[in-house]
C-alpha cells in the first residue's frame, strides 16, 4: 500500500480512529464534531463509526468542554478535546492554566491529566482577528503543557497518536491551511508514534540553520527550492513540540552553518520563537554564530481581514527568500 | 493514630452512626483550631481558609458516599478532605510543607488531593472544581462505573461561568453528579444579598432543568438525607441535583479578615447554631449517645489531631532538588 | 470539669507578619471570657485586628505589656478553660525556616574565567570572529572589516593572512632575536656582576630609574655611545628595554631618558609597555639604541646574562631581590673593543652607587 498522500484532517482523523480502537478510555468530544463532522471537517465519518457517546457533541461551552474534559481524565479517560478555533481557548483558560496543567505537581503527583486539546490555529482563511490566531506561546509559557505544533499529514498522525498516550495535558495546535492540503510523504495506515519533545530535521543545507515550525515548515521548504538555485542551501529544524523543547539539533546544526534563522506566524514579541534566539545565545552556540540571529515573525497586529493585510502580517515564502538571502549575502 | 474506616449511612441510623458522624465533626473542627494554632505561631506558610462551624456538611455529605465516589473541592477544603478519609497527618504535613505532605509541599492548603479516597482535589480557584466534577460523573458514565461525584462549592462559585457550564452539561448528558453550594453567607466580604437575586440558591437549578434543594446546612442529617436522595436520583441515571447547604463561616474569609463586613452579634447567632452541638443535642435528645460517650469522640479528634501534628512536624523539608522532576507526569516506556 | 492553662498568643495574622504592637487589653485578671469575646487588639504593619478568645474561660495573667512589639508566639495572656483548647508549642524556631529555600544553595565554584586579553574596544564583530580573535591571539582592530556596518565578518578572521599571520609572527620574532645574538657571540665580550640595594614601588620605576641612570652614564662616556656597525656617535643616547610582548619579547628605545623628569619617564615606559602587551610599539621605538636593559626585578629569576644585541656595547640585566639579604644581583657585560674590563666595573660601581 503505497502512495498514501493524505491531508493533514485526514491524518488526524485516522491518528483518532485508531485510538478510539485501541483504547476504551479514549472519547472526543467538542462543538459540532458529530454528524457536522467537524467545523474543519476533522472527524469526519468518526461519529458513525464510534458512536455519539466516544464522538461526543457538546453545548456552545469551552469552559464546560475543557473542565470536563480535566475530570474525565483525572477519572481514568483519555478525552481528546476539540477546540473549533484555538482562539476559543481563551473561554477555557481556568481549566487549562490553572487547573489541567497544575493539577498533577499541586498535588504532589497522585493524579495525572491524559487529555489532548485540539485546537484549530492560524490565520490565512479570512476570518480576521477572532479566528486566526495563533496562541502556542501562551502555552508554551505555562510549565505542565505540552504543545505540539503538526507540520505535516504524516507528522499529524504520528505526534497526535503520541500525544494521546502521554499521560500529561497536550496542546495541540493545527494550522487550518494545512487541513486540506495533501502532505509530499506517504501516511502509513497503521498506527506510528512520533515522540514528544524530539525535533527533526527536515532537510541539511551547510549555509543557514532555519528553526520554524506548523505552517512555516512548508513555507520555508518553498523558500529553500528556490534558494537551493541560487546555491543557498538551508537547513531546516522543525522542533515539533515547542514545549519541550529539542534544542540540541539547532546547536549541531549551528556548528557548521553559524547562521540562524527563526520563523514564526504568531506575533514577533514574547513570542515563542524567542525562546530559541535565546538559547542560542546563552549557551556555548553563541560563539558559533557569524551572522546575527535573522527573526520573521507575524507584525505586532491582531490579524487583519483583507486579504492582502492578512498576507502581509505573516511571513510569506517571499519574506523567507529574502531574509534567508540577505542573512547568507551580508555574513560571510 | 488510628483513622476509623468510613461508614455509610444516615448519622442518626445506630449509636455507631452517630458517633462517626461526631467524630467527624469533632475532627474537622479540632483539625482546623490546630490549623489556626500553628498559623498563629507562624510555623504555616501562606495563608488558611478555615471551616469552623462548617462541619456538618462535609460529614453529612461523605456518609452518603461510598470510598470510590469522588469529590471535588474548595479552597475551604479541609472538612471535606477529612471527612471522605483522608490521613490528618499527611494534610498537617502538607500545611507545614514537609516532604511527606500530600503534595509534598508543592501545593498546600488549597491543593489537597487523595486519589485514594476519590478526593480529585481541593482548588484554588472559584469553580475550578466543578466541571471537573462533572467530566468525573462522565468518566462514571461512559465506564459504567456506577460511582456519583460531588462538587463542593461556596456560594460564591455560583456566580462563575465555570459554574454555569458545568450544571448545563451535567443536565443534558445527565450525569451522576451533585453539585453542592455551601452557602455560608459571603463570598469574602459580598454577602449573598449583594450577589444573588434569589432567596434560595438551589432555585437555580430550574434554569438547567434540574432539581434544587436547600436545607439546614448544620444540620448533619438533613445535609445526609439531601444527598443521600441526591446520590440515589444520580445512580438511578436521573442525572444531577444542585443542593443548598445554608451555614456559616465563624472564622474570617482567611487570617487577615477583620470581619468589617459583619457584626459581632451575626457571628454570635451563628454560634448558637453550632452544628456540632446541634447535633450532641439532638443525640442525647435520641437516646443514642450519653454525655461521657459525645466527650470520648471529643477527646479522640482530639488525640488523633494532635498526634497528626506531633508527627507531622518530625517530617523533612520539603526538597526544592526534585521539583523540576515533579511538572510531568514520566511518559512509560 | 477540669481546667486546662492556654496561652494566648500574638497571633501571625498575615503572610509577612513577624510581630506585632499590643495596643490594648481588654480585660483584667479574672474576668470571665467566653468564646470569641475580644481579649486584646494588635497592631501590625498590615492592619488592626482584635484579638478573640478561643473558647470561654478565666483569664489568669496577663504578660504583654501594653504598647510594645512583641514577637509572633509570644505569649500576651493566659487563661484558664474548661476544654482543652488546641495548642501546640514546640518552642522551636518557625519550620518554615528551614522548609523554604533558605537552604544555602551550594556555592557554585566558578571556573575563573580569565578576560579575553583581545581588546575589545569599539571593534564590532561576530560572536565567532571574537572566539577565534581570542584563540589565536589576533588583534580584531588589526582586521580589516568588510561586513555590514564594519563588523568584521567569520570570512575576515578566517582569512589565511590573518590566520596564519599572528603564529608567523611570532615565529619570526623568534628567529630574529636568535640571529642577532648569534650575530653578537664572536665579539670579544665580558660580564661583570655585584650585588646592589635595588627596591622600588613599581617594576616601572625601578626600570626607569636604571634606564635613566644608565643613559646618564653612556651620555658622559661617549665612546660607548655609537653603533658598533657604523662606528657613529650616535646624537642621542637610545637605551633599550627589554618587555613582553604579544609576540614574545620587544626592544623599544628611550631615546635620551635622562633628560625628561623621572615621573614622565615612568609614564612612558608604562604605556609602551601596554602597547608593547598589544603588539603596538611605535615604530620610531623600535631603533636606535646603544645598550639594553633587561630587568627582571619583579620576576623570581635571580640573575641573568646579558647579551650583547648587534651595534650594542653594553648590556644589563637586574635580578630579582634575594630573598635572604634583599639585594639584587646586577650584571653588565660590555663589548671589549670599546671598553676594557677595569672600566666597566667602574660603570657597574656608579650604576650601584645610584640605586
Amino acid at each position: 500500500m503505497s502512495d498514501r498522500k493524505l491531508t493533514m484532517s485526514e491524518a488526524l482523523r485516522e491518528a483518532m480512529a485508531i485510538a478510539l480502537e485501541e483504547r476504551p478510555e479514549v472519547f472526543i468530544l467538542g462543538e459540532d464534531i458529530g454528524i457536522y463532522g467537524g467545523a474543519f471537517g476533522v472527524t469526519g465519518d468518526l461519529y458513525h463509526r464510534f458512536g455519539k457517546e466516544r464522538v461526543r457533541d457538546t453545548p456552545i461551552s469551552e469552559l464546560g468542554i475543557v473542565g470536563t474534559a480535566v475530570g474525565a481524565a483525572l477519572s481514568g479517560m483519555r478525552p481528546i478535546v476539540e477546540i473549533q478555533f484555538s482562539d476559543f481557548t481563551a473561554q477555557a483558560m481556568d481549566q487549562i492554566v490553572n487547573q489541567a496543567a497544575k493539577i498533577h505537581f499541586m498535588v504532589g503527583g497522585g493524579l495525572h491529566v491524559p487529555l489532548v486539546l485540539r485546537a484549530a490555529s492560524g490565520s490565512g482563511t479570512g476570518a480576521a482577528g477572532q479566528h486566526s490566531q495563533s496562541l502556542e506561546g501562551w502555552f508554551a509559557n505555562v510549565p505542565g503543557l505540552k504543545v505540539v505544533m503538526p507540520s505535516s499529514p504524516y507528522e499529524a498522525k504520528g505526534l497526535l497518536l503520541a500525544a494521546i498516550d502521554d499521560p500529561n495535558p497536550v496542546i495541540f495546535m493545527e494550522h487550518k491551511l494545512l487541513y486540506k492540503v495533501a502532505g509530499t510523504e506517504d501516511v502509513p495506515e497503521g498506527a506510528y508514534r512520533i515522540p514528544l519533545g524530539v525535533s527533526r530535521v527536515v532537510r541539511e543545507g551547510k549555509d543557514l540553520t532555519v528553526v520554524a515550525t506548523g505552517i512555516m515548515v512548508s513555507r520555508v521548504l518553498a523558500a529553500a527550492a528556490e534558494l537551493d538555485k541560487e546555491g543557498i542551501a538551508l537547513t531546516l529544524i522543525d522542533p515539533r513540540t515547542i514545549s519541550p523543547l529539542d534544542m540540541d539539533p539547532v546547536y549541531e546544526s549551528l556548528e557548521k552553518t553559524g547562521r540562524l534563522m527563526v520563523v514564526q506566524e504568531a506575533p514577533e514579541h514574547g513570542g515563542f520563537i524567542n525562546e530559541v534566539i535565546a538559547k542560542v545565545v546563552t549557551s556555548q552556540s553563541m560563539g558559533h554564530l557569524i551572522a546575527p540571529v535573522a527573526r520573521l515573525a507575524g507584525m505586532n497586529v491582531p490579524i487583519p481581514y483583507a486579504p492582502q493585510l492578512e498576507k502581509a502580517a505573516v511571513p510569506q515564502v517571499d519574506d523567507i527568500i529574502k531574509k534567508a538571502r540577505e542573512v547568507v549575502a551580508n555574513w560571510r | 493514630m488510628t483513622i476509623p474506616p468510613l461508614l455509610m449511612g444516615h448519622p442518626l441510623a445506630s449509636k455507631e452512626h452517630a458517633s462517626y458522624a461526631l467524630l467527624t465533626m469533632s475532627r474537622i473542627r479540632k483539625f482546623e483550631e490546630a490549623v489556626e494554632d500553628l498559623f498563629g505561631r507562624g510555623m504555616m506558610h501562606g495563608t488558611m481558609h478555615l471551616s469552623i462551624g462548617q462541619e456538618a456538611s462535609p460529614a453529612g455529605v461523605c456518609m452518603a458516599l461510598n470510598l470510590n465516589d469522588q469529590i471535588t473541592s474548595t479552597h475551604r477544603g479541609h472538612g471535606h478532605c477529612i471527612a471522605k478519609g483522608a490521613n490528618l497527618m499527611r494534610m498537617v504535613a502538607e500545611l507545614l510543607g514537609k516532604e511527606n505532605g500530600y503534595c509534598g509541599g508543592r501545593g498546600g492548603s488549597m491543593h489537597i488531593a487523595d486519589v485514594e479516597t476519590g478526593n480529585l482535589g481541593a482548588n484554588g480557584i472559584v469553580g475550578g472544581g466543578i466541571p471537573i466534577a462533572v467530566g468525573a460523573a462522565l468518566s462514571s458514565q461512559l465506564m459504567n462505573k456506577g460511582t456519583v461525584a460531588v462538587s463542593f462549592f461556596g456560594d460564591g462559585a455560583m456566580n462563575e461561568g465555570a459554574f454555569h457550564e458545568a450544571a448545563n452539561l451535567a443536565a443534558v448528558w445527565k450525569l451522576p453528579v451533585i453539585f453542592i453550594c455551601e452557602n455560608n453567607g459571603y463570598g469574602m466580604s459580598s454577602s449573598t444579598e449583594l450577589a444573588f437575586k434569589l432567596d434560595k440558591l438551589s432555585d437555580r437549578g430550574l434554569g438547567y432543568g434540574i432539581p434544587g434543594v436547600t436545607v439546614d446546612g448544620n444540620d448533619v442529617a438533613a445535609v445526609y438525607e439531601a444527598t443521600e436522595a441526591a446520590v440515589a436520583r444520580a445512580k438511578a441515571g436521573e442525572g444531577p441535583t444542585l443542593l443548598e447547604f445554608v451555614t456559616y463561616r465563624w472564622k474570617g474569609h482567611s487570617r487577615s479578615d477583620k470581619n468589617l463586613y459583619r457584626t459581632k452579634e451575626e457571628i454570635d447567632e451563628w454560634k448558637t447554631k453550632d452544628p456540632i452541638l446541634h447535633f450532641e443535642h439532638v443525640i442525647k435528645e435520641r437516646g443514642l449517645l450519653n454525655d461521657e460517650e459525645i466527650a470520648e469522640q471529643h477527646r479522640l479528634a482530639q488525640e488523633q489531631v494532635i498526634g497528626a501534628v506531633n508527627e507531622a512536624m518530625k517530617g523533612k523539608p520539603a526538597d526544592p532538588a526534585g521539583l523540576l522532576d515533579s511538572v510531568f507526569k514520566k511518559v512509560s516506556a | 470539669m477540669s481546667a486546662f492553662d492556654y496561652a494566648v498568643i500574638m497571633p501571625k495574622m498575615s503572610m509577612t507578619m513577624e510581630e506585632g504592637e499590643l495596643l490594648a487589653v481588654r480585660v483584667n485578671v479574672g474576668d470571665s471570657v467566653k468564646s470569641g469575646d475580644v481579649l486584646f487588639d494588635v497592631a501590625t504593619d498590615k492592619i488592626d485586628m482584635e484579638v478573640e478568645s478561643p473558647a470561654d474561660g478565666v483569664v489568669k495573667a496577663i504578660m504583654g505589656q501594653i504598647g510594645s512589639t512583641m514577637l509572633v508566639g509570644a505569649p500576651v495572656l493566659m487563661l484558664e478553660t474548661a476544654t482543652q483548647v488546641m495548642s501546640f508549642d514546640f518552642n522551636t524556631p518557625a519550620p518554615e525556616v528551614e522548609a523554604v529555600v533558605e537552604v544555602p544553595a551550594p556555592v557554585a565554584v566558578a571556573p575563573v574565567v580569565v578576560a579575553p586579553v583581545v581588546s575589545l574596544e569599539s571593534v564590532k564583530a561576530v560572536p565567532k570572529a571574537r572566539v577565534i580573535a581570542r584563540e589565536r591571539g589576533i588583534d580584531l582592530a588589526s582586521i580589516t572589516p568588510t561586513g555590514p556596518d564594519n563588523t568584521v565578518t567569520f570570512e575576515d578572521i578566517s582569512n589565511p593572512q590573518v590566520a596564519g599571520a599572528h603564529d608567523a609572527r611570532k615565529a619570526a620574532n623568534r628567529k630574529m632575536v636568535a640571529a642577532s645574538i648569534e650575530k653578537t657571540r664572536t665579539i670579544p665580550q665580558i660580564t661583570l656582576s655585584r650585588f646592589s640595594s635595588h627596591t622600588t614601588a613599581s617594576l616601572d620605576q625601578g626600570s626607569a630609574h636604571l634606564v635613566a641612570t644608565w643613559a646618564r652614564i653612556l651620555r658622559r662616556n661617549t665612546h660607548l655611545n655609537l653603533s658598533t656597525i657604523t662606528e657613529d656617535l650616535r646624537t642621542h643616547v637610545g637605551v633599550a628595554l627589554i618587555m613582553e610582548s604579544k609576540y614574545g619579547l620587544a626592544m623599544p628605545v628611550f631615546k635620551d631618558p635622562d633628560l625628561m623628569p623621572v615621573a614622565q619617564l615612568v609614564e612612558w615606559i608604562k604605556s609602551t609597555r601596554q602597547q608593547s602587551r598589544a603588539g603596538k610599539v611605535p615604530l620610531e621605538m623600535l631603533s636606535g639604541a646603544t645598550a639594553s636593559i633587561f630587568d627582571l626585578s619583579d620576576t623570581k629569576i635571580s640573575a641573568a646574562i646579558p647579551l650583547l644585541l648587534p651595534s650594542h656595547t653594553t648590556a644589563l640585566s637586574v635580578g630579582a631581590p634575594n630573598a635572604a639579604f634583599g639585594q639584587s644581583e646586577i650584571s653588565l657585560t660590555v663589548d671589549l673593543r670599546y671598553c676594557d674590563s677595569l672600566e666597566a666595573a667602574n660603570f657597574l660601581d656608579q650604576l650601584v652607587a645610584t640605586l
